[in-house]
Order: C-alpha cells, then sequence, then structure tokens
C-alpha cells in the first residue's frame, strides 16, 4: 500500500482528480477514524474530515518534499486540523468522564501493541518512562488530551504537569537518539 | 509558563506541536513560524515521524459515503460529476426502473462499503408522480441527521420541497424544508431520530417556506421506507 499510495500523492500533486478519488477510497476510513477520535464529536469530524482532504489536495506537491511515509503524512495532516479546532474551542465542554468513555472504545495501548506485535524503538522508549508519564505522551498524541485535561487526569497542577511532560519528551528523545 | 531560552525551546515546542498540547495561542503562533522556517520544519518532521507509530491505535472508521461527493464538490465545483453519486444512483435506477415510472428518488451509498459503526438508514424513495424531484438521502443515527444530496432542480420559483417523516400510522411530522443548497444535513430532534430507523419519508410541494398548516398542503412527490444498512 506504501507505494501505490505515493505513486497516486505524486499524481494528486499534478491535480489528477481520479488519483484524489483512490487516494480517498484508500485512506478515509482511516483518517475519518482519526478525526472522530481527536475531535469526539461524529458531525465535527465529518466536517473536519472534508477540510483535511482539500488541504491533501492543495498540499500534495509538498509529499514529496515531506520525505515522509505516504499514510504518516496523511495522518499528520488530519491530527494536525482535529488538534486546531480541538484548542480554538473555547473551553473544554465535555465531561472528562465521557470523553474517556469514547476514548475507551477503541484498544487501548497495550491491545495495539500486542495487536502489532512488534516492538519498535518509539514502544522501546515509552517502555523507558514511568507508566504515567509514557500514558501522558500516548494520551497526548492519539487521544489530544490537552494539558488541562492530562492535569485533572493525573492531578497535578496544570504547570507542574506541562514541565513534567516537557521532561518526559526530553527523556523520550535522549533514548531514541541514543 | 516555563522559562526555558528560546534555542532550547524550539525543540521543546516542536515535540509539544506534534504531541498536540500546545495551547491554542502558543500552537497557532508556533504554526505561523512553522511555515517560514526550515529548521523548525524538520524538527516537526523527527517528532512525527518518531510518534507515527502511535498512530496505530487510530481504528477505521467509515466516512459517510456522501463526504466523498461533497469533498469532490467542494474542490472541483459544480463542473465535477458527482461520480460515486451517480454509480450509486445507476444501481438504485437499474433495480427500480422496471418497476417504476419516471424518475426514482435514489440513495447514494455505495453497497460495496461496509457500514459505519453507526446505525444508518436509507431509503428508496419512488415518486408518485411525473414530477422532477431527485434526492439522494440518508438518515444517520450517529449525528441524528438526514444527509441529502440533490440530483434534480430546485423547487421551482416560489415553491418549497417538504420533508415529512411518518411513523407507524401517525400523522407526518414536518422535518422542515428541503433547503435549496444542492446537498446539506437537516438536523432531526433526538426523540424523533430514536424512531427513525424504519420510518417513511416523503416530499411533499409546498408554497415558499413550507405547508402553512403545518400539515401537508401540496401533492405528495415521493415516498419511501427507510431501511438500516
Amino acid at each position: 500500500m506504501n507505494d501505490p499510495l505515493s505513486a497516486l500523492l505524486s499524481q494528486v500533486a499534478l491535480s489528477n482528480r481520479t488519483a484524489f478519488g483512490k487516494v480517498y477510497d484508500l485512506t478515509s476510513a482511516k483518517l475519518f477514524g482519526v478525526c472522530i477520535r481527536l475531535l469526539r464529536d461524529r458531525a465535527e469530524a465529518e466536517d473536519a474530515l472534508q477540510e483535511v482532504y482539500v488541504k491533501v489536495w492543495n498540499n500534495a506537491a509538498k509529499f514529496q518534499q515531506a520525505e515522509a511515509h505516504p499514510m504518516a503524512w496523511l495522518i499528520a495532516i488530519a491530527r494536525n486540523h482535529s488538534i486546531d479546532r480541538l484548542r480554538a474551542r473555547r473551553a473544554p465542554a465535555l465531561d472528562l468522564d465521557e470523553a474517556y468513555d469514547v476514548a475507551d472504545e477503541a484498544p487501548g495501548p497495550e491491545a495495539s501493541a500486542i495487536a502489532g506485535d512488534q516492538k519498535t524503538k518509539i514502544d522501546h522508549c515509552l517502555d523507558q518512562l514511568s507508566d504515567d508519564r509514557a500514558s501522558a505522551v500516548r494520551a497526548a498524541y492519539v487521544d489530544g488530551y490537552s494539558y488541562l485535561e492530562l492535569a485533572t487526569r493525573f492531578k497535578l497542577p496544570i504547570n507542574t504537569l506541562r514541565t513534567w511532560l516537557r521532561r518526559s519528551l526530553i527523556s523520550l528523545r535522549e533514548c531514541l537518539e541514543a | 509558563m516555563t522559562d526555558i531560552r528560546p534555542e532550547e525551546d524550539d525543540g521543546q515546542f516542536a515535540a509539544e506541536y506534534v504531541l498536540g498540547t500546545l495551547p491554542d495561542a502558543e500552537r497557532k503562533a508556533f504554526a505561523a513560524r512553522l511555515a517560514r522556517d526550515a529548521g523548525l520544519a524538520k524538527q516537526v518532521a523527527y517528532w512525527e515521524s518518531q510518534l507515527a507509530h502511535l498512530n496505530e491505535d487510530y481504528q477505521e472508521v467509515n466516512p459517510p459515503p456522501a463526504l466523498r461527493a461533497a469533498v469532490r464538490q467542494r474542490l472541483f465545483g459544480a463542473a465535477e460529476k458527482p461520480s460515486g453519486l451517480l454509480q450509486s444512483l445507476g444501481f438504485w435506477r437499474g433495480l427500480s426502473f422496471a418497476a417504476l415510472a419516471a424518475l426514482a428518488l435514489a440513495v447514494a451509498v455505495p453497497l460495496a462499503l461496509k457500514p459505519a459503526p453507526q446505525a444508518l438508514s436509507v431509503a428508496e424513495l419512488a415518486l408518485q408522480q411525473g414530477s422532477g424531484v431527485q434526492l439522494a438521502a440518508y438518515f444517520d443515527a450517529g449525528s441524528k441527521s438526514i444527509r441529502y444530496s440533490r440530483i434534480s432542480d430546485a423547487a421551482p420559483s416560489g415553491r418549497d420541497f417538504e420533508l415529512w417523516v411518518i411513523i407507524g400510522k401517525d400523522a407526518p411530522i414536518s422535518l422542515g424544508v428541503v433547503p435549496a443548497d444542492k446537498s446539506g444535513t437537516i438536523k432531526v430532534a433526538p426523540e424523533l431520530a430514536a424512531k427513525m430507523a424504519e420510518a417513511t419519508l416523503a416530499i411533499t410541494d409546498e408554497p415558499k417556506g413550507g405547508s402553512p398548516t403545518g400539515k401537508a398542503t401540496g401533492s405528495i412527490l415521493s415516498v419511501g421506507k427507510l431501511t438500516p444498512i
């Protein structure tokens, strides 16, 4: 799937509408999954997904320069757009318990680690962090939790939480580059 | 928040940006710098590739079929033929033309797609008369809304198409006028949404703004039963 998708994106960069349709068919379920998980609202995720593909069409030429895995590149667009929307929300309108319930529908990190069955460097390095820190990194990345939500979840003052998470990222980078 | 020197900050901000935790103002400021700072872009690319493995946690969810046409419409405008939609219209036409007279109201659901986890119902509405309203519609229980794409012309000037839902033997309940837009969403009240899975939909021809009485006054243009998929 890797190579055909790269080739299709190159075609999209040349304004090939058929290729764009194929990219949509191959990737929209994954990107919709990203939008729903982050936004926790189906109707908003539908709006977001449309805008994501508008960005894919407009930015396809940048894909080649990015030297990224095509799926990772597409997911980054979906994540960035969804997180932009999340952060722009005035206040965390949602009930935190409710949010966790929604998030719990998908298999957690443990389940997907088992499903993946391959230890990558990032998994290894997350394992080097304490359980709390690793799960905070995952919750931020996968579920889009803000510092406020993380602070609530880990029962820490927000500034402490932020410093704590930044240190986790430094440790993570040291491990990744070791 | 914390005082960190700018040069140290960049790496930190890049990580926090990719992680998604930056508060709105900081996120926007960072994104603006990112657009014109190659060094920053490199830091972001580093974290994106390192953390990409976590993308496996995202489960696939099929988007509503009409979204595909909506994206193309948005990008390519009216000149674009909504091919996915037409294909499925063709499918429905093939199914119904033999039995039905002129235009069939069709449903934009490529059947090859797996149904989304949220309950969807579709209706094939058969025209009662040879009038020209042609609408692709489905009901999404998840968002409690009916999504539609109008294929044929809008209601003639001074008239409106009004959408009704009929549950059992109850009187038709108005869902309002079908907007003049080519495609859109019609919200369904929660108490009604709960009963929608197998309701009947109908479209009537009404004066501008919809029926003045709350009951259908014009001729019934099409009727069809919602069926869960």
